[in-house]
């Protein structure tokens, strides 16, 4: 861990905007110079023991000295100890952002995203490391952010003008451009706390875009608004980013992460893990998302351990599989677990970003407490609103189930799909069924008893998650279909000439 | 260890924040009430009718050996009352200064260091009102106040000073200690009594009066008082003093709050 110095060390004037002039900077013509850059920025909090002993540890680290210097010493540094703990939740983060540029952080929750955002808007002050910038900065962090609830709509625009330094008479002048852009009506002359989220929200971001910023930072707050404002919202950004502002977002909308950033940077528990294009920052992103924590897999299985009577045989892939034994099914019978699945490609290359109408192949390993009959294995993709937008189940697909299986064996499923899906993030739910031997003949269910005997014996959520991205080039159009679903479906033409009379 | 002026220029730098602050909490006071604006004389004056009703007419006080209007007991207290007011006003609302105003502190960069000048212009209001009052009974009382008068802004500018300072350090230890909050409450009674209020400094023996002058707010009223009714004013040495520590107690508790600013956001 690295050396950290006491959050107490001040170092906020290097993140005071105030201190640079507000009038926009104009950087040499023909440079893209930084316009922020962020150096080697840790955050380590200091977790106290009491309230009391905030004040206390810095009195006490005055008096001590060298060891053996002073008789008390010792006495001292023991009633130091325990006084708090450090909890590191950025380590080390260093990147450039350039005029012009829109740069996103992504991450899972908790990752450090919004401290560091934070760090660079100067709320927050590193414990090591520093963060320079050029011209003035705005930021949207969270909601309504820097809002008086107090305060009626317009004295929180013109008091946020003065805290960023604009000149009352130039707040006077964009006072209607805010008003008209927030387009939250009369509701500008009642106190903030009347506000719905969404009223606030749009103010919030009418303030920072209209009053002139070289540097932006959004922190998810555009969720909030409809889809209307958000297009506008986007519009404006877009426009923004031509004039030379430079953007810094986070989100988890990582569709818009990719369409709208160059560059991304990855936290994963404070630490960098990727800093390059936006759309390889989404691949590494999603990469580590399916691995959590524990890395890799426990993989030491001794090969053909029961002898697996393997009813078929097809190539598996090596690694990317993702150790499932930790998760807790949703429901079970107790009679079989999940030990691991994987998402790939047809070529068995371990991915879960798929263009529109590739074909991915799941796999899903399941071990046996106990024997089961005709077990099939099933999956549900579900949408960002929780949709179940496909469910198969194995017996549904024509494919033959294996009779029995015995307790203690492995059996693999591997699932293919072809993912015509609206572009966005999925996750899939996986789990097995057992249907009694009277229910099912061979290779078909006997339909009228499959509802009342088929076992659920267990199901997961979320094991695996999967990303849609618009295709390229795909007949020319960027997407394959629009709406939640491709069916399959084809077209005829005829063309019908009436004979004019 | 910043300027020792650094406090009146980033006063001056951020004017516009603190004036629409100041204005803003000046207005929110009385709104929503029915005589609105009219509450900011109005309790002055009540306070003042009711000083001189108890004091001058049921008690029949004389302002110590040298009395001699019946109304001047009434207007020295008044007086007093006044400064210690300004400074009681502050010193109560600012440990919870910061902790109340969380989204300057999370949300945004704001200069934290107008929100203690905010409180203090915001009470300086209040102050003036009440002065003003105070003169126009003194007009009606003495006629024409002598030419002493115009000392008066002078006597009362280290008051200003030394409650900005005292804020400045409240308000960051404030963030920390909690229970700074509940001694301002327990403080401020304190300082009614052992504040020549209600009494000259005269009146207490020779001992103890120079117990009484370690409190500062002591010679700034007897300052105020002498510009009012005579005596030594800004050049007796107690004021001095005072008026040399001042400008010190304001700038280390500016140095203070810019210390330990760095870490209010990790604690609220």
């Amino acid at each position: 861990m690295a050396e950290i110095t006491p959050p107490t060390t001040p170092k906020e004037a290097d993140l005071q905007p105030l201190d640079t002039p507000p009038a926009v900077t104009s950087p040499p013509p023909g440079l893209a110079p930084a316009q922020v850059c962020v150096e080697h920025v840790s955050k380590s909090y200091r977790m106290w023991s009491s309230p009391a002993a905030r004040i206390k540890e810095p009195l006490l680290k005055r008096l001590s000295t060298p060891a053996g210097v002073t008789p008390w010493n010792g006495w001292i540094q023991r009633r130091r100890q325990g006084l708090y703990q450090d909890h590191l939740v950025l380590n080390d983060v260093s990147f450039e952002v350039k005029r012009g540029q829109a740069f996103a952080i992504i991450g899972r929750n908790g990752s450090g995203k919004s401290t560091l955002l934070q760090i660079i808007a100067g709320t927050l002050t590193p414990t090591a490391g520093k963060v320079e910038y050029h011209g003035r900065l705005t930021a949207l962090l969270e909601l309504g952010s820097g809002f008086n609830p107090e305060f009626t709509g317009r004295e929180n625009v013109f008091l946020n003008a003065a805290v960023l330094g604009v000149d009352p008479k130039h707040a006077r002048e964009r006072f209607d451009d805010i008003a008209g852009f927030a387009d939250i009506g009369d509701y500008i002359e009642q106190p903030v706390k009347t506000y719905s989220s969404g009223m606030q929200m749009r103010l919030a971001f009418a303030v920072q875009i209209m009053l002139d910023p070289d540097v932006l930072i959004v922190d998810e707050a555009l969720a909030v608004g409809d889809i209307f404002f958000q297009q506008k919202c986007y519009a404006h950004l877009r426009a923004m980013l031509d004039r030379g502002v430079t953007v810094i977002f986070v989100s988890h909308d990582l569709i818009t992460v990719q369409e709208f950033c160059s560059q991304a940077l990855v936290l994963n528990r404070g630490n960098p893990v990727f800093l390059g294009p936006a759309t390889e920052a989404v691949m590494k992103f999603n990469q580590l998302v399916r691995q959590p924590g524990r890395a890799s897999l426990s993989l030491s299985r001794p090969a053909g351990r029961a002898k697996t009577t393997e009813r078929e045989s097809f190539p598996l892939p090596e690694d990317g599989w993702s150790d499932t034994s930790d998760r807790t099914p949703t429901v079970t019978s107790g009679h079989v677990r999940v030990e691991r699945v994987l998402i790939c490609d047809e070529s068995l290359q371990p991915r879960n970003i798929f263009e529109q109408g590739e074909t991915a192949v799941i796999f899903i390993e399941y071990r046996t407490n106990e024997t089961l009959e005709n077990p099939s294995s099933g999956f549900t993709v579900r949408n960002g609103k929780n949709l179940a937008v496909h469910a198969k189940h194995a017996c549904q697909t024509g494919a033959t189930l294996p009779s029995t299986v015995p307790a203690g064996a492995t059996v693999i499923f591997r699932h293919e799909l072809v993912v015509g899906l609206a572009c966005g993030q999925y996750t899939i739910d996986c789990g097995l069924i057992s249907i009694p031997a009277d229910c099912y003949s061979g290779d078909r269910i006997i339909a009228d008893k499959f509802d009342q005997f088929h076992i659920r014996e267990v199901q997961y959520e979320g094991l695996l998650e999967l990303l849609i991205v618009p295709r390229h080039h795909y007949q020319g159009h960027p997407m394959t279909h629009f709406g939640y679903v491709d069916l399959p479906g084809s077209v005829k033409i005829m063309l019908r000439q009436e004979n004019e009379p | 260890m910043p300027n020792p002026f650094a406090y009146i220029n980033e006063t001056w730098r951020h004017r516009h924040i603190i004036r629409q602050l100041t204005r803003r909490q000046i207005e929110s006071v009385h709104r929503g009430s029915i005589l609105g604006w009219c509450w900011w004389l109005l309790n002055p004056l009540l306070m003042l009718a009711i000083y001189t009703f108890v004091f001058s007419v049921v008690f029949k006080l004389r302002w110590g050996s040298m009395g001699q209007s019946r109304m001047d007991f009434a207007l020295r207290l008044f007086a007093g009352l006044t400064l210690l007011n300004l400074l009681s006003e502050c010193i109560i609302q600012a440990p919870m200064l910061i902790a109340r105003n969380t989204t300057y502190v999370k949300r945004i960069v704001f200069p934290l260091h107008v929100l203690p000048i905010v409180l203090l212009f915001a009470a300086l209001f209040r102050f003036a009102v009440s002065m003003a009052v105070l003169m126009i009974f003194f007009l009606i009382v003495h006629g024409l106040p002598p030419w002493t008068l115009i000392q008066l802004p002078l006597a009362i500018a280290p008051l200003l000073l030394l409650t900005l300072g005292i804020c400045w350090i409240l308000a960051s230890l404030g963030v920390f200690l909690q229970d700074l909050s509940q001694l301002m409450t327990v403080i401020v009674p304190i300082l009614t009594f052992i504040s020549p209020i209600f009494y000259p400094v005269e009146a207490i023996p020779q001992p103890y009066r120079l117990v009484i002058y370690l409190n500062p707010l002591s010679s700034i009223i007897q300052c105020t008082r002498d510009s009012m009714f005579g005596g030594p004013g800004i050049t007796s040495w107690p004021w001095i003093i005072t008026a040399l520590l001042s400008p010190l107690i304001a700038w280390a508790g500016y140095s203070l709050f810019n210390r330990m600013r760095s870490s209010f956001a990790d604690v609220l």
